[in-house]
């Protein structure tokens, strides 16, 4: 019996928490609720994995998605609640953005599982280039943010 | 102008964060693929991230309006070089609210586009107000920054109070020399028949009263009355008012004034304003059209002005007061320095009626017994005060919000049939 199967009571806890914390934010309209909801929800799956120490898991990719589904429509609930009036147009274009992006990103943690089950040995090199390769998506990320709010 | 990044891209950027680090020190591969969708997201959204060319101009068709008259307000978006998704919200000030309760609205705009739609509203108090103040904030495809654009106001806004028609005015007791509608108790030419005397060299042929000169055997004509106008002077009590849930006593005064000055100016007479506060402001008597605009603005800038300095009738200049003019004082009658003044006015010969805006209706009703007693003694105390100015000759009329002014005046016309002619000026 894995050891977070002892502790289901507490996963269904964490994710009832997670979902009524979402909904406290959409009653309040409050966004960062929202975001603290996705925090607590990735939080419980990473428990569960170290608790488990099981082998790759599989729905990791489909959970990543589901949980940028989770927030992104927490939060457009959040604005159709303050925008006075909205064009139909709007909705189709951000539906369709938010559903591709996470089928892109279900497909980027896919080949990141598959590029992790990959026998290779483990070593003090390869931990450091991994932590290279986040530190530099990060910086990416946090250069790219700067660029594009500098230049209005 | 200046692009902010939205809360949504700094919870994105730290939840990457975290689930890479997390996944380097657990060395769990699955935390990257959870992270995977959220580092997809903001690459994608800043890649496709444009700076938006935008421009807002807010126009209003309209500035001057009447209580209750909707306002436009025309927003006009146009889109530069690239498509852009806008949220346009406007704020407007006290007093003006949004029809239908939206204020904010958006929009999808393609590059070259240029858009026009129409933002309603009314002011529920008339007023001058400064419109309209609001936001423009441009977004990217996936709102991860936002440009903003303030909207400053387009305009200035005059909403003036909505006068009512009256079926009766307070008649002055005396008339003046310029020609109205108004028939004056001398004798002279007009259309009123007045009496009839033996002619005198120098009368008309075409005024002999051929009748009554038959059956006298002597020639006699008629005398008429001639059509004079009236010098009307509003005395507006702006001490001191009651309010409560956005109206008050003072908006009581300046609609009342408003529909007494159209009324009057409506027959030809003169009107001025005197505005006696802690400011004092008055117009000088004046008739037509354009003193009925002035009037209008002049009453716009009525408010209340709080002060310690106690003022007397002195200080208004009297040619603000030509002799013979009916002062008509409106007045909640809460300040002794304005109760006082009234007065003094009767005192020094003037033709005064007094139309009581009632504070009443503005006031929580009493919590406690002896709240309820000391409210019964309030309204003895101003009986009283109403009690006086009737024994001086000066007629009162009550006017609360919920019934027309029309009442009122009639309460002040039937009064002055009564009650003690006034010295004359």
């Amino acid at each position: 019996v894995l050891a977070s199967e002892n502790l289901r009571p507490l996963w269904i806890s964490l994710g009832a928490a997670a979902v009524l914390l979402v909904a406290s934010g959409v009653t309040v309209g409050s966004p960062r609720t929202v975001h603290w909801a996705s925090f607590l929800l990735a939080a419980a799956y990473a428990a569960r994995l170290v608790v488990d120490g099981a082998p790759l898991d599989p729905g990791a990719p489909v959970f990543g998605a589901g949980l940028l589904l989770f927030s992104e429509l927490g939060l457009w609930s959040l604005e159709l609640r303050r925008a006075g009036s909205q064009e139909p147009a709007l909705l189709v274009e951000r539906a369709s953005w938010t559903l591709a992006l996470a089928f892109a990103g279900m497909a980027l943690g896919a080949l990141a599982l598959t590029g992790a089950s990959a026998n290779v040995a483990s070593s003090v090199a390869l931990t450091a280039a991994g932590g290279a390769a986040a530190t530099g998506a990060i910086w990416l990320i946090a250069a790219l943010a700067r660029e594009r709010s500098g230049r209005g | 102008m200046r692009r902010a990044a939205s809360p949504r891209l700094r919870a994105y950027a730290t939840f990457a964060a975290v689930v890479l680090l997390a996944a380097l020190a657990t060395g769990r591969p699955e935390l990257v693929a959870i992270g995977a969708p959220f580092i997809a997201f903001l690459t994608v959204g800043l890649v496709v991230s444009r700076t938006p060319d935008v421009a807002v101009h807010v126009n209003v068709p309209r500035t001057r309006l009447l209580e209750g008259e909707p306002i436009p307000v025309e927003v006009t978006i146009a889109c530069g070089s690239d498509a852009a998704r806008v949220d346009v919200e406007l704020w407007f000030p006290a007093g003006v609210s949004a029809s239908g309760g939206s204020r904010s609205t958006r929009l999808r705009l393609r590059a070259g586009e240029r858009r026009t739609f129409e933002l309603g509203a009314s002011a529920d108090r008339w007023g001058t107000y400064a419109l309209v103040r609001g936001r423009l904030r441009a977004w990217d495809p996936l709102g991860l920054l936002a440009l903003d654009i303030s909207i400053e106001p387009a305009g200035v806004v005059r909403v003036y109070p909505r006068p009512e028609r009256l079926r009766a005015l307070v008649g002055p007791r005396r008339t003046q020399t310029l020609i109205g509608s108004r028939v004056a108790r001398v004798r002279g030419d007009g259309v009123e028949f007045a009496d009839i005397r033996p002619f005198v060299a120098g009368d008309r042929v075409r005024r002999v009263n051929w009748r009554a000169t038959a059956r006298r055997g002597s020639l006699f004509v008629n005398e008429r009355h001639p059509e004079r106008n009236a010098d009307v002077i509003l005395f507006l009590d702006t001490f001191e008012e009651v309010r409560a849930a956005g109206a008050g006593t003072l908006d009581l005064v300046v609609r009342a004034a408003a529909s007494l000055a159209d009324g009057y100016l409506s027959c030809r007479d003169r009107v001025g304003v005197v505005g006696f506060g802690g400011v004092l402001h008055w117009l000088e008597p004046s008739l037509g059209s354009r003193a009925q605009y002035q009037i209008a603005d002049a009453l716009l800038q009525s408010e209340i002005v709080f002060s310690y300095v106690w003022k007397t009738v002195s200080v208004i200049p009297t040619r603000l007061l030509p002799a013979g003019c009916l002062i008509i004082g409106l007045s909640p009658l809460l300040d002794p320095r304005s109760v006082g003044a009234l007065l003094d006015l009767r005192a020094r010969g003037y033709d005064l009626a007094v139309l009581e805006c009632s504070p009443e209706p503005f006031l929580a009703p009493p919590a406690s017994p002896t709240e309820e007693l000391a409210r019964r003694l309030w309204r003895l105390e101003r009986a009283a005060l109403r009690s006086r100015f009737q024994q001086l000759g000066v007629a009162v009329g009550q006017w609360t919000d919920d019934e027309g002014i029309t009442t009122a005046l009639t309460e002040v016309i039937e009064s002055r049939r009564h009650s003690r002619q006034p010295a004359p000026a």
